[in-house]
């Protein structure tokens, strides 16, 4: 730990044996940073499948948002966050020229803005823009970006109609033929973020492993030193972090255990919660702690896998996902299709409450943030890649032009690329690039001019 | 890309001054009776003006003609979009006014953003044809092919995909018109004249219809009776029928634009003039007559097949 001239360095961490711990954005970090060095913004990408049920998403205005459609309701807390985006197209995930897959061609080119080939063996697609974006800056973050998913899923073969896999389970890529797959157990995700004890010693393994000790017992000594030079909000404030990552410990030792009980032989990594929302808090929770320490300003979130055909009995929906987006017009299961969608958005709401609750500069985590919730169809019946459905959430930076003017709904042109959103946000994120997938340039109203 | 199935029928971009020259909504109906004739697919609509009204026209004859169904741009179910440049606004044209008030009729622009970024519609119909199975026409301003020429990556797909541009010339758009000549990857036709289209033939050959657009539209350019100038028709014609016989032309050059945009021919190169042959004269008009004044075929839908097990656990 370094503390110079009263003020802390941002990327201090409390250290014990094996393990580290960044900290989150603290005053006392102020001094030592010029106004260059103002929090750090943070881009995400939350992806999901099948399409959203369009007459329950868009409302029926532009401009100033009021009240939100059904399935946005779950984000009526944080109206003043959301910048809506109606008319995006993906012209790449259309068919074009290569017959069926719309499932995955617009999920293995959502991020790159390019037409992925038609494949199962030499796969490619484009590098993504988060990877553009972490070749950039990247170095800055102990991880230049996370990329992580809720849905078990195979790499190779045949999922939509001679696509690979690749296409319809990865949201990242590196290059063309490197797809980033998504982490799914959330013990992994803690340990890459914390460490693994890879430095214990046999006997200190032995210990941890015995007694299930907090990652926070390690760092305890670092701890007290840095509390003791905090000011009172600084002290409330690594409470509060500290106390986050323990509930995270508490959950993977709740799900560890619950599953040890309750069905042993399941077909998922031993650390995955049996229940969606438990998984899907337990990976936004870590999600938050990783921006929050700034160990990383770039995420993927795949939250179930193009096409898949899961079903939600949580929320007592028997069939499957996919096969239900295919409704035909039956009302029944338009209905379902709308729980699931707003399922899914009542999950990625809590996520964003947290954000929002984080303080961070003189604003919140979420201000310091964009985070797109999307998916790569607008209709899953009919398989359309236009007016895709996209929820910019956060405002890209307040010390940047005062930020995103969110609160919003701001409909484009038709046609108007995907990746001109990309670009933008590329922008934001201080990565300049000229020419990015099929863009014809940055999008208005959310551009730094 | 893989190759699905046999090669469609060629597909049109048509970018004309719809609402402002007749010819161009003449053109257009040219168009669709060949496409009907399953000549041709018409897969991309745009207007080089800034007029919310022209779009609109142009949309509602594509409703006319092709219905709520074209299936183009990957989509079952919806008119294709229409593209319309921003720039100056233009002043409704007294056949605007005579269309677009006519309730018989429909569209659904009212807002820019109920129109498409033209650039984008024109790159991406073209990224849906086979290669060397595009054709575009243009009748009118030059303003939205010189800006597809801008759109990074556009020269090498336009040279792929576009088999011919047939330009009929408008100086409107001067250093639109000079980039697109001198910087179109692909073969021109230039057609500075079409002979006419018979005003008689409004009243004749359209009786089919209680409420044709076309006609409306004839009748409110110009005090009837009159004929038409016909340099659009005549461009979709020698695009999609190049085999036709109905033309001259000049040998293949290079083309070259005077200050005023007068365009000639010269030395080598692939783009030609078209010149109208007094020995077809007849044949044509009869041509212009039966192709423009065509009814609309019903589209069916392509059949998709179910998707619902098309993605394996």
């Amino acid at each position: 730990m370094i503390i110079t001239r009263k003020s802390l360095n941002r990327r201090t961490f409390l250290r014990g044996a094996g393990s580290a711990v960044a900290l989150p954005f603290l005053d006392a970090m102020a001094p030592a940073l010029t106004a260059a060095a103002a929090p750090p913004v943070r881009m995400g990408f939350v992806y999901v499948p099948n399409g959203i049920d369009m007459r329950n998403w868009n409302p029926s205005y532009e401009g100033a948002l009021g009240e939100l459609p059904r399935i946005l309701k779950p984000m009526e807390p944080f109206r003043q966050d959301i910048t809506l985006l109606s008319n995006l197209t993906h012209n790449g995930g259309r068919a074009l020229l290569d017959g069926a897959g719309d499932h995955g061609r617009c999920c293995g080119g959502y991020l790159s803005g390019v037409q992925v080939r038609k494949t199962m063996v030499d796969i490619k697609a484009g590098i993504s823009c988060d990877q553009i974006v972490a070749n950039d800056i990247g170095q800055k973050t102990r991880f230049p970006s996370l990329e992580v998913g809720l849905e078990d899923a195979r790499q190779a073969g045949d999922c939509d109609s001679g696509y690979s896999c690749a296409y319809t389970n990865n949201l990242a890529w590196r290059g063309d033929a490197q797809p980033l797959p998504p982490v799914l157990d959330p013990r992994a995700l803690f340990e890459r973020l914390f460490g693994d004890g890879a430095n214990l010693s046999p006997a200190q393994k032995a210990l941890r492993s015995k007694q299930r000790r907090s990652i926070l017992d390690f760092v305890s000594g670092d701890t007290k030193a840095l509390q003791a030079n905090l000011g009172p909000t600084d002290k409330r404030k690594l409470d509060e972090y500290l106390s986050s990552i323990r509930d995270i410990e508490r959950q993977l030792l709740k799900a560890e255990n619950d599953n040890a009980q309750v069905n042993p032989g399941m077909d998922k990594p031993y650390g995955v919660p049996a229940d969606f929302a438990e998984h899907f808090k337990l990976m936004t929770d870590m999600m938050t702690v990783a921006f929050q320490a700034d160990l990383t300003r770039v995420m993927t979130f795949l939250v179930t896998r193009e096409g898949t055909s899961r079903a939600y009995r949580e929320i007592g929906i028997a069939d499957g996902h996919h096969p239900l987006t295919h409704h035909r017009n039956e009302p029944d299961m338009m209905e379902k299709v709308a729980q699931i969608n707003t399922y899914h958005v009542t999950q990625f709401a809590a996520w964003m409450e947290k954000m929002k609750s984080l303080r961070e500069g003189d604003g919140s985590l979420l201000d310091n943030s964009m985070i797109v919730y999307g998916a790569g169809l607008s209709d899953g019946n009919r398989h359309t890649h236009e007016d895709l459905p996209t929820m910019l959430v956060g405002r890209g930076g307040k010390h940047l032009g005062g930020g995103i003017k969110a609160g919003r709904r701001i409909v484009y042109r038709k046609e108007t690329p995907m990746s001109n959103l990309f670009l933008t946000m590329m922008d934001r994120m201080g990565t300049r690039v000229d020419h990015f997938g099929d863009a014809t340039g940055r999008l208005e109203g959310l551009d730094l001019a | 890309m893989q190759f699905i199935g046999s090669k469609p029928s060629v597909g049109v971009l048509y970018d004309g001054a719809l609402g402002y020259r007749i010819d161009a909504a003449l053109g257009l109906a040219v168009l669709y009776g060949l496409d009907a004739k399953n000549e041709c697919r018409v897969v991309s609509l745009s207007v080089p003006t800034n007029n919310l009204h022209a779009a609109g026209f142009t949309e509602l004859l594509g409703r006319f003609y092709a219905g709520a169904v074209s299936g183009s741009f990957g989509a079952i179910g919806r008119t294709l979009p229409v593209g319309m440049a921003t720039g100056k606004p233009m002043e409704d044209s007294p056949m605007l006014k005579a269309v677009l008030g006519n309730p018989a009729y429909s569209h659904g622009i009212n807002h820019l953003n109920d129109t498409a970024d033209p650039r984008a519609m024109l790159r991406n119909a073209l990224t849906a044809q086979h290669d060397q199975n595009a054709l575009v026409v243009l009748a009118g301003p030059a303003t939205n092919l010189a800006n597809l020429l801008d759109l990074p990556g556009a020269k090498p797909w336009i040279k792929d995909k576009v088999k011919l541009l047939a330009l009929v010339p408008d100086t409107a758009d001067l250093p639109a018109l000079r980039k697109v000549i001198t910087e179109w990857p692909s073969p021109i036709v230039v057609v500075p004249d079409g002979g006419n289209f018979p005003g008689a033939a409004i009243e004749k050959d359209f009786a089919w219809s209680k409420a044709h657009p076309v006609v409306d539209a004839y009748r409110a350019a110009r005090p009837m009776p009159y004929d038409a100038p016909a340099a659009a028709l005549a461009a979709v014609l020698a695009a999609v029928r190049p085999e036709s016989g109905l033309f001259q032309y000049s040998p293949a050059g290079a083309l070259s634009i005077s200050e005023k945009g007068e365009i000639t021919v010269a030395g080598s190169g692939p783009h030609r003039l078209l010149r109208l042959d007094p020995a077809q004269q007849e044949k044509l008009v009869a041509t212009y007559v039966e192709l423009a004044s065509m009814k609309p075929v019903p589209r069916v839908p392509r059949f998709r097949r179910p998707q619902v097990d098309a993605v394996k656990p």
